[in-house]
């Protein structure tokens, strides 16, 4: 896949994985941006890895899925998460006047039961798709979504 | 449980998800930051290839320099060599007299660290070529 091809997947792509990510970041549009750059660079260097068998969006979701994790595990190293989210929804315009009531409820979620139920009901993928993209087996994905979906219902009724 | 059970048990958090369309920065500019650090990192790509690419180049000429002169050292000391005694310790006035009556054992000498420092370098030309790491890939990991 020369530069070109890659450009013009990824601009079809990009709007998608940004609001994909910002939902995952809880709305923080800074993390998001980062994530959607830093995924699409990683994508950008595997490129010959990539298999046109394989739906581009799909690999693409992994490669910022897994883009995601690492960024929770480096914030992790330097304060606690939850605290970070806090501050982080506090900055952020979308977190303060529109979806925030969505955005509390899913940061009570864990980062993994987060991605399956956006993934699935956001994005739409199946679960098994979900399983590949979250390299975990579709019970193991049926669980998380029944987990984050009972918690999901739980919140927004408050 | 089935994959429709859960799209019939959760029409309003489907419904919920259908209507999250947030304000997203500006596309073209996040795309015009995008293409500018693939610029970087082409530019990057390039700039080891045509390392890589000097490496090897050098690692030809070595390899054919040695060859080359280590045949022609062999043939010169087979041809014009005359056998004789390795080496002579005694005190020679006359330096062309103790090169003539040396030159075995000087030509061996010579040759012998020529190929030697050939093989060094060559070796060192393969293990940095083989074990060549590339900031791109760092960049990966």
């Amino acid at each position: 896949m020369n530069r070109e091809q890659f450009t013009a997947l990824v601009t079809r792509e990009q709007e998608s994985l940004r609001r994909f990510l910002l939902a995952l970041c809880t709305g923080n549009h800074d993390d998001a941006n980062d994530i959607a750059q830093e995924a699409m660079i990683k994508a950008y260097l595997a490129r010959d890895k990539y298999c046109e068998q394989e739906k581009f969006g799909a690999w693409l979701y992994r490669i910022a899925y897994n883009t995601f994790l690492d960024r929770l595990k480096t914030q992790r190293d330097f304060c606690n998460i939850d605290e970070a989210d806090v501050l982080t929804a506090e900055s952020s315009a979308d977190a303060q006047f529109e979806y925030q009531e969505l955005y509390a409820a899913l940061r009570t979620l864990p980062p993994k039961e987060r991605s399956a139920i956006l993934l699935y009901y956001l994005k739409g993928y199946s679960i098994q798709e979900v399983a590949g993209i979250v390299h975990c087996s579709e019970d193991a994905v049926k669980k998380q979504l029944s987990r984050g979906r009972e918690q999901l219902k739980i919140k927004m009724k408050q | 449980m089935k994959e429709e059970d859960f799209v019939k048990q959760d029409d309003n958090l489907q419904q919920l998800f259908d209507d999250f369309h947030p304000t997203l920065s500006d596309n073209d500019q996040f795309m015009q930051s995008l293409s500018n650090k693939l610029d970087a990192i082409d530019y990057i790509t390039q700039r080891q290839l045509a390392q890589k690419r000097c490496y090897r180049r050098t690692l030809v000429i070595t390899l054919v320099a040695g060859v080359v002169g280590g045949g022609l050292l062999t043939a010169f000391a087979l041809l014009y060599l005359q056998p004789g005694s390795l080496f002579t310790l005694t005190l020679q006035a006359d330096l062309s007299n103790f090169i003539h009556e040396n030159l075995i054992a000087i030509s061996l000498t010579v040759g012998t660290l020529l190929l030697g420092g050939i093989l060094i370098a060559t070796a060192n030309f393969v293990l940095e070529v083989f074990s060549y790491r590339s900031p791109v890939k760092q960049m990966k990991n």
